[in-house]
């Protein structure tokens, strides 16, 4: 099942990637006749792809999360990027009185505007941008310690009972503002760090428990809508010279 | 703003404290059973008990040596039943009764960081008088249904 879900993440991934390629030929024939006429220098159109490095290194230090996050992004124009990131997650953790687990899949998809004045070659980056996230999960109440003022009696924790239950086709949207770098390494390989502010619009929650994490957008607290994130990225890109 | 300081900005919001993980004094929690204790002759009337000492059977600890005319009383929780012996020492010679309320709960989720809080509805028969020999207890009544909050009284004890 887990397996499954990763080779669908991948395909699709790969899919809108060979897509574009394809269609910039198309573009490529097109701009050479616009260059004619307007003897300006373009850019290549770069599109780079690869993965979250932080979650498998999180899975490997705890045997209660499970995390897979693939990136890409093309330049549109100037220094305007397409951006998307795909991800998967199964994180069981214990939230004061409660552990539960919430295993699902997130799908971003905004822009990257690049701040950074490249040397002519380079395609660094440090810059901001803006996601639409859209994440749909399940939430599954494992065990809880029912909030009691007296202790007389010993403390119980209920782990069977009508609360201990799974509830699924959970959803949630929410909008990311982004600062980040990327940085050549080698040849294609870029080493990528962004940290993200998260605004929840809207979730759908569970009958009787809450959304206390969503998979994308990370830790939801009851005070207000907003969280937090990052990732750490190895990307490697195709350069599409015009 | 410069890209950078917008960069430790958000840095500094990803580390900031969070206040929903105590729970904060308050909160309504699992109830007590809230216990009147009335008298048998004038069932209208309160009546108050003195040095009543209360103790969950099976503890070691009692709850507490009592004196007046309502008591909270911690039910056990996910449990069918809560078992209890209420000792009048005053009298002599001292006279006990051990009673069995049964309840059933569900839970109701409150919020982040205190987690689930109880509500505890009474079974039919809702007590089982444990105890053979005479006591001091006449008369058990309930007065709700259901416990979901301690502002209102759900036992008489009549003696």
């Amino acid at each position: 099942m887990k397996k499954n879900h990763i080779w669908l993440f991948i395909i699709s991934l790969l899919a809108p990637v060979y897509w574009t390629t394809a269609q910039e030929l198309v573009e490529e024939i097109e701009e050479v006749v616009v260059d004619t006429l307007k003897k300006r220098e373009k850019k290549p159109y770069t599109i780079r792809f690869g993965l979250d490095l932080s979650k498998p290194v999180m899975a490997q230090l705890d045997k209660d999360f499970f995390g897979l996050e693939l990136v890409g992004d093309i330049r549109l124009f100037s220094e305007f990027y397409g951006a998307i990131e795909l991800g998967n997650e199964k994180k069981t953790q214990q939230s004061e009185q409660i552990n539960f687990t919430t295993t699902g899949s997130y799908l971003k998809l905004g822009f990257d505007y690049n701040l950074y004045e490249n040397w002519k070659g380079m395609n660094n980056a440090i810059y901001l941008g803006m996601r639409i996230g859209n994440s749909f999960f399940k939430q599954k109440v494992n065990e809880y310690e029912p909030y009691q003022i007296n202790h007389y009696w010993t403390t119980e924790i209920i782990k069977n009972g009508p609360e201990i239950r799974e509830q699924d086709a959970l959803s949630a949207r929410w909008v990311e503002f982004i600062a980040g770098i990327k940085v050549k390494m080698i040849n294609n390989l870029y080493m990528g760090f962004s940290i993200r502010l998260n605004r929840l619009m809207n979730d759908t929650r569970p009958d009787n428990f809450d959304n206390l994490y969503i998979p994308g957008f990370n830790k939801k607290t009851d005070e207000n809508v907003w969280g937090a994130g990052f990732n750490y990225t190895l990307t490697y890109s195709i350069p599409v010279k015009l | 703003m410069t890209p950078r300081s917008l960069f430790f900005l958000i840095l500094l919001t990803l580390f900031s404290c969070e206040k929903d993980d105590i729970c904060l004094e308050g909160t309504p929690a699992t109830p007590r059973m809230i216990v009147l204790f009335k008298d048998y002759e004038n069932p209208q009337n309160k009546k108050g008990v003195t040095k009543l000492l209360i103790r969950g059977l099976g503890l070691a600890d009692s709850l507490t040596t009592f004196s007046g005319d309502s008591i909270a009383i911690p039910l056990r929780n996910n449990y069918e039943f809560t078992q209890y012996e209420f000792t009048l020492s005053t009298s002599s010679p001292t006279l006990s009764d051990s009673l069995q309320i049964n309840h059933r709960q569900f839970d109701t989720y409150i919020n982040r960081a205190c987690g689930y809080k109880s509500t505890f509805i009474f079974e039919n028969p809702f007590y089982y008088e444990l105890t053979q020999s005479e006591g001091w207890i006449k008369n058990i009544e309930k007065i709700s249904d259901t416990l979901s909050d301690e502002k209102k009284s759900h036992l008489a004890i009549y003696h």
